[in-house]
């Protein structure tokens, strides 16, 4: 009989140390929120037989042409100079825009560009369009993403001009 | 022989309580049996913002929310305490924050380790806690760490630019594990 209580005993106290021994556990969660947002990125790129654009592959590039003159000197590698009679000539060259988007569904995207400083002298054109009047003009109504798409610039100056000519253009692009 | 073999049993019951008794317990103070069986509470995890980090908001008994606000694969984040980085058909937003363990009622040199998981595995956008990807399995994040401690970790979300606009929700459970 006292043999059977001191077993008891011992179960039990084997049965607290198994209880001390279970694993005790915690826990704790972290909510995690963004909100992403769609964005879309121009980037201005050297063309393969355009001159060297100045901040190639960033969305703030310039032409810089240097010193010219209508009737000699020389003029930036790829630019081409022709000459419109005696009453004015033309500096051109090809350069590319690349439009890329991210977290969007859209798949084109509308182009425009617009002259900072409307010019009544010069006359600036990319491709087929003239934008000196400083206005918005739409190049592209459906580009495609990710793909370098070149454009030429033509500033076309008078024979009578001398000093700097410069200006901005600054090029839009929308996701349709 | 068998009254000896009982002798021996008991002799190691005494002993046992004895030196569970004695643990913990100042010299000549009030003793009692009943710490010394007792289980040790669970242990509790408190997520915090750390030093380099976007600002954690508790949401009581260990849960916690961090908000990266508005970002974008061109654009970044402005968010302060979060960086992103672009990669080529993704980009990856990065923060910290620190984990602190309790274990109420343990030794102070008592640890835990400390595992995580993630709920919603379906999501376009990948988690990564110390560079360990997130699923529903558990992980361990941390192994043998010291109760009362604080430890600073890194939290990566990457979200691909296939991902649309729009809000991103995800839920990272973490489960501590008090050592033996």
């Amino acid at each position: 009989m006292r043999s059977r209580t001191f077993l008891a005993g011992l179960l039990f106290v084997f049965a607290l140390l198994a209880e001390v021994a279970d694993a005790q556990t915690g826990s704790g969660t972290l909510s995690i929120t963004a909100n992403v947002q769609s964005s879309i990125k121009l980037t201005f790129l050297t063309d393969a037989s355009g001159m060297a654009v100045t901040g190639t592959s960033t969305s703030t590039a310039s032409l810089p042409m240097g010193t010219v003159s209508m009737n000699s000197g020389i003029v930036p590698a790829n630019v081409t100079k022709t000459l419109n009679g005696a009453v004015s000539f033309n500096l051109s060259t090809p350069f590319d825009i690349l439009v890329n988007l991210a977290n969007s569904s859209s798949t084109t995207y509308t182009l425009s560009a617009m002259l900072t400083a409307a010019d009544v002298v010069n006359v600036w054109t990319i491709g087929p369009t003239d934008i000196s009047s400083g206005a918005s003009f739409a190049l592209a109504s459906a580009g495609v993403y990710g793909t370098a798409v070149p454009y030429t610039f033509k500033l076309t100056l008078p024979a009578t001009a001398i000093g700097s000519v410069s200006n901005t253009i600054t090029f839009t692009a929308v996701a349709n | 022989m068998r009254a000896d073999y009982s002798a021996l049993i008991r002799g190691w019951i005494v002993l046992l309580l004895a030196t569970g008794m004695a643990l913990g317990q100042s010299i000549g103070g009030p003793r009692n049996i009943a710490p010394a069986v007792a289980a040790p509470a669970a242990p509790t995890i408190t997520i915090l913002t750390s030093a380099t980090g976007v600002l954690v908001r508790m949401r009581g008994s260990g849960n916690a929310s961090v908000d990266l606000g508005r970002v974008s694969f061109f654009q970044g984040t402005s968010a302060p305490g979060e960086a992103v980085q672009r990669i080529s058909k993704s980009f990856v937003i990065s923060t910290r924050f620190a984990l602190q363990i309790d274990c109420p009622g343990s030794f102070p040199s008592s640890s835990v380790n400390v595992t995580m998981s993630r709920s919603n595995t379906d999501a376009t956008d990948a988690i990564t806690i110390d560079g360990t990807i997130l699923g529903p399995a558990p992980q361990f994040l941390v192994q043998s760490m010291r109760c009362g401690s604080i430890s600073q970790h890194r939290l990566e979300v990457e979200v691909p630019v296939s991902t649309p606009a729009g809000s991103l929700g995800t839920f990272v459970a973490f489960v501590a594990t008090l050592n033996r």
